[in-house]
């Protein structure tokens, strides 16, 4: 009783071939050289940055990363019907972080530290969003 | 290859789906646990659940990666939160379409590491779209190097599926021997 199953896994070979090495090479270089680009040949400037602290959409709050540290709980202009509890801290090295913050995830407080303009961190349960500008 | 579907008892297969699907749990919370490496950007899943997902496809059918797919989002929501099961579910529902995509257009066959790499791609480019959208931050040049880690964890993933293959193909043909 010998069934004629459609094997669906000889649809796929196990090793690569020239072809697609070729693709997969390609794409890796070009993400490699736009990583590159942006992380270290962007031209930056010289004066000291500022972070923008927006609470829905709106900027409650602007700090300059200027090598003093500090460390706040964020103060939101009017109570509103949720509570946020996130605490900021800024960094000697002119960097902003997310120090401990009443959301589930927690992804905000695991964000690495941000300095460059286009970088921001985010709470979005408590949307609280952190932004570098120039 | 001796691993036909349909050559297993219903059995065998509600056995490999559940452990499966055990393993697609693990592997996600171990996914989601990981810390971030460059700066601004948040953590997120580097894709290695899909080696669960890529499975399925190849001696499941789709129908069973796209339920592995959905609950170990789900589980990702009880372990991490809602972000992270937003993350999840719209990086691996779109590595999945893709994947699927790749799979059946192509008229000739296509090696595990390029399906697996690109797979791992739009498993973290679905996750910077989603939370581009849901953030309304303008987040994309995040995708250049979260593209290459999936880029190089689709390829790892591929060389772990590639050695698992000849162990696979004993488990299956021993297991038609006994349950016919």
């Amino acid at each position: 009783m010998h069934q004629e199953n459609k094997d669906s896994s000889q649809h796929i070979t196990w090793k690569i071939n020239k072809k697609e090495a070729l693709i997969l090479g390609a794409i890796f270089l070009v993400l490699l050289g736009l990583i590159f680009w942006y992380y270290f040949l962007r031209p930056t400037t010289s004066h000291y940055k500022t972070a923008d602290i927006y609470y829905e959409n709106e900027l409650i709050e602007s700090v300059v990363l200027d090598g003093k540290e500090k460390t706040w709980t964020l103060e939101l202009p009017e109570n509103t019907h949720q509570t946020v509890d996130i605490e900021v801290h800024i960094r000697a090295d002119r960097k902003i972080e997310v120090l401990s913050s009443n959301c589930p995830d927690k992804i905000c407080v695991h964000t690495p530290a941000i300095s460059e303009p286009g970088q921001s961190i985010a709470c979005l349960p408590n949307h609280v969003i952190i932004k570098i500008e120039e | 290859m001796a691993n036909s579907p349909k050559s297993m008892s219903p059995l065998n297969r509600l056995v490999l789906r559940g452990v499966l699907l055990a393993l697609s749990f693990i592997l996600s919370a171990i996914d989601h646990s990981l810390p971030s490496f460059l700066p601004g950007v948040p953590p997120m899943s580097i894709g290695l659940a899909n080696l669960v997902v890529l499975f399925s496809l190849i001696f499941l059918n789709a129908k069973d990666a796209l339920i592995i797919t959905l609950a170990k989002s789900f589980f990702v929501f009880f372990l991490r939160g809602p972000i992270s099961f937003l993350l999840s579910l719209s990086g691996g529902l779109l590595a999945l379409l893709i994947e699927v995509l790749i799979w059946v257009l192509p008229k000739k066959k296509i090696s595990i590491y390029f399906l697996s790499a690109i797979g791992g791609i739009f498993h973290n480019v679905g996750q910077i779209l989603a939370y581009s959208f849901y953030a309304k931050l303008n987040v994309w040049v995040l995708m250049f190097p979260l593209a290459l880690v999936g880029l190089v964890t689709g390829i790892l993933i591929a060389f772990i599926l590639n050695l698992l293959t000849p162990l696979m193909d004993r488990w299956f043909k021993n297991r038609r021997k006994d349950f016919g």
